[in-house]
C-alpha cells in the first residue's frame, strides 16, 4: 500500500478509535492513538496475516504488550474483517470480548495483555520456536516507553540477543510518557537506543506517525530489531502529550 | 542411593527422544540426565527465571511442551505473575520443575527454601501441583504432567523418598495402615512411615485436592491427628526465617515439627 493510502487508512482508523472511546464513555485512548500509525503500518504494509483465518500457520504474530493501547488494535482488526465491525460498539459492555485490555478472545490477537513486561518473552519464545521449526514468519512486539522501565523487558532483551532471534522485531511507543507523569520524572529511560544497542540489538529511530519513516525501518537483520518511534501520545485530541492522555477521556470526548 | 532427579529427567528424556517437540529449560541447575538430551531439546537459559516462564509460554502456544527446572523459590514466587498471566491464564501446556521442597537446602537459608510454593501455586488458577513421594511416583507425575498438556507444578524433594512401584496416581491420595493417621506429602511421607508409629495419609496430588471427603479417610482409621508439613502457615506459631544453618532435622527441631 503507498503512504499516502496508509494516512487515508489512519485517518479512519483515528476517527473510529476516538468515536468507540467516545461512545463507551472509557479506555486508554493516548497510548493507543500514539501507536496508531505503527499499528496500521503493520497491519496494512508490514505483516502477513489472514483475517478469515486467524490462526493461519504461516502468519506473522503481533504481541501489543502495551495491552491497555488496544482500542486503536480493536478497529483496525474489525476494519480488515477479523469480526464484525458492529462488535466495536460493544467496547467495555457486559459480556463483551473488546475489554480494557487486548486479549485471545478477540480474533487476530494472540495473547491476554495488561501485566506490562510480558510481551517481549512471549514474543521470544513464539520466535525461538518459529526457528526451531524451520518456520519463516516474524514476530512483532510493540512494547511502551513507561513499560520498558519494568526489569523484565530487559531479561528479554537479553535473551533474545543471545539466541540471535533474527526473526524478532519489537516496536518501542517512545511517547515519553507514563500513566501519571513523563517517564524521565519517574525512571529515565535516556539514552535509549543506547540501551538496546548494548544489548546486542538492532536500533533504528524514526518518526512514528510518518509513513515514510515507519515502512522504510523494516528490512532484515541477523540480529533480533528494535524500532524505536517517537510518538505524541493522544495525538489528535486535546490532550496530546499530557499525562492525562493515558486513561481519561478528552473534554471534547465527554458525553 | 537413588535420585529424583534421575527419576525425573530419565523419564523426561525417555519422553523427548520420541517427542521433539518437548523442550527442557532449566534456570541454571544441573542434573546428569540433561547432558543427554537430545540437540535442541534442552536449553540452560540462564538466571532470569521470570522471562524463562515467559518464553516458556511463547513455546507452548506455538506446540512445544515445556518443562522449567529450578530452585523452588526461584521458580514460583519469583516470578509468580509470569506463571499467572503468562501460563496459567494461557492455559500452556508448561510443567515447573522445582528443586527442592521445604527446608531441602537447609543451609542455605531462606532464599532457597521452599515454603510459600503451596501457599501461592494453590492460588494460581488450573494449576496442578504434584507432591511426589516415591522414585516412580515421580515418573508417573513427568508422564502425567506432559500427557495433560496444561499447568502443573512439580514439587521434589532432596531426601530420600520411598522406593516402591506406585505408578497410578490417578486418585491424588493414599493411605498406610490404620490406626490414627498423619496428613504428610513429599519426602515426609517417607519419614512419618519409619518413625512415627501412626497411619500415613500420603497427599502427592495437592492441586487439585483429592475430591475425596475426609470421612472416607475417618472411616478407614482411628481418626485424624493432623497434618505434617513443612509450612509456614496453619501451625498456630509466628513464622520466623531461618537465616542460619543447620540440617533439615536442626530445623524441623528449631521449628516444633
Amino acid at each position: 500500500m503507498e503512504h499516502n493510502q496508509l494516512v487515508q487508512v489512519a485517518e479512519r482508523i483515528r476517527a473510529k478509535t476516538i468515536a468507540m472511546v467516545k461512545k463507551a464513555q472509557g479506555g486508554h485512548l493516548g497510548g493507543s492513538l500514539s501507536a496508531l500509525e505503527l499499528l496500521v503500518a503493520l497491519y496494512y504494509s508490514i505483516m502477513r496475516v489472514d483475517p478469515k483465518n486467524p490462526k493461519w500457520d504461516g502468519r506473522d504474530r503481533f504481541i501489543l504488550s502495551k495491552a491497555h493501547a488496544c482500542q486503536s488494535l480493536y478497529v483496525i482488526l474489525a476494519d480488515l474483517g477479523f469480526f464484525p465491525e458492529e462488535e466495536l460498539g460493544m467496547f467495555l459492555k457486559d459480556g463483551s470480548r473488546l475489554g480494557n485490555h487486548s486479549s485471545y478472545l478477540v480474533p487476530g490477537v494472540e495473547v491476554a495483555g495488561g501485566s506490562l513486561g510480558h510481551g517481549l518473552g512471549l514474543a521470544c519464545g513464539m520466535a525461538w520456536a518459529a526457528r526451531m521449526d524451520g518456520k519463516t514468519h516474524r514476530v512483532y512486539c510493540m512494547i511502551g516507553d513507561g513499560e520498558s522501565q519494568e526489569g523484565s523487558v530487559w531479561e528479554a532483551a537479553m535473551f533474545a540477543a543471545h539466541h540471535r532471534l533474527a526473526n524478532l522485531i519489537a516496536i518501542t511507543d517512545y511517547n515519553q510518557l507514563g500513566s501519571e507523569d513523563f517517564v524521565e520524572n519517574t525512571s529515565d529511560l535516556h539514552p535509549l537506543h543506547l540501551k538496546w544497542q548494548s544489548f546486542g540489538w538492532d536500533v533504528r529511530g524514526i518518526d512514528g506517525h510518518d509513513f515514510a519513516d515507519i515502512t522504510r525501518s523494516f528490512y532484515p537483520s541477523p540480529r533480533p530489531t528494535m524500532i524505536i518511534a517517537n510518538t505524541i501520545k493522544g495525538r489528535g485530541t486535546s490532550l496530546e502529550n499530557k499525562p492525562q492522555s493515558h486513561h481519561n477521556i478528552p473534554k471534547e470526548l465527554k458525553s | 542411593m537413588k535420585d529424583i532427579k534421575d527419576s525425573v529427567f530419565y523419564t523426561l528424556l525417555d519422553i523427548a527422544k520420541l517427542d521433539k517437540n518437548v523442550i527442557v529449560l532449566s534456570c541454571d541447575l544441573g542434573a546428569y540426565a540433561l547432558s543427554e538430551f537430545p540437540e535442541g531439546q534442552f536449553y540452560n537459559v540462564g538466571v532470569a527465571e521470570q522471562n524463562t516462564m515467559s518464553v516458556a509460554t511463547g513455546l507452548a502456544l506455538e506446540g512445544k511442551s515445556v518443562f522449567v527446572y529450578g530452585i523452588v523459590p526461584f521458580v514460583t514466587t519469583r516470578c509468580l505473575e509470569q506463571i499467572k498471566m503468562d501460563i496459567c491464564v494461557h492455559k500452556a501446556s508448561v510443567c515447573i520443575l522445582g528443586y527442592a521442597a521445604g527446608y531441602s537446602y537447609s543451609y542455605d537459608g531462606p532464599s532457597h527454601q521452599g515454603l510459600e510454593d503451596i501457599a501461592v501455586m494453590r492460588a494460581m488458577t488450573g494449576m496442578t501441583i504434584y507432591s511426589p513421594s516415591s522414585y516412580a511416583m515421580a515418573s508417573a507425575m513427568v508422564r502425567s504432567a506432559y500427557e495433560m498438556k496444561s499447568p502443573c507444578y512439580i514439587r521434589l524433594d532432596k531426601d530420600p523418598l520411598l522406593d516402591d512401584d506406585c505408578s497410578d496416581i490417578s486418585s491424588g491420595y493414599r493411605m498406610f495402615g490404620k490406626g490414627t493417621q498423619v496428613i504428610v506429602t513429599g519426602a515426609y511421607v517417607k519419614f512419618a512411615l519409619e518413625h512415627l508409629s501412626l497411619g500415613v495419609v500420603d497427599v502427592y496430588r495437592i492441586a487439585p485436592f483429592p475430591n475425596v471427603p475426609f470421612s472416607s479417610v475417618l472411616d478407614e482409621s482411628d481418626g485424624l491427628l493432623g497434618a505434617l508439613c513443612e509450612n509456614k502457615f496453619g501451625n498456630g506459631k509466628t513464622h520466623t526465617f531461618h537465616l542460619e544453618a543447620g540440617s533439615r532435622r536442626y530445623i524441623n527441631g528449631r521449628i516444633g515439627l
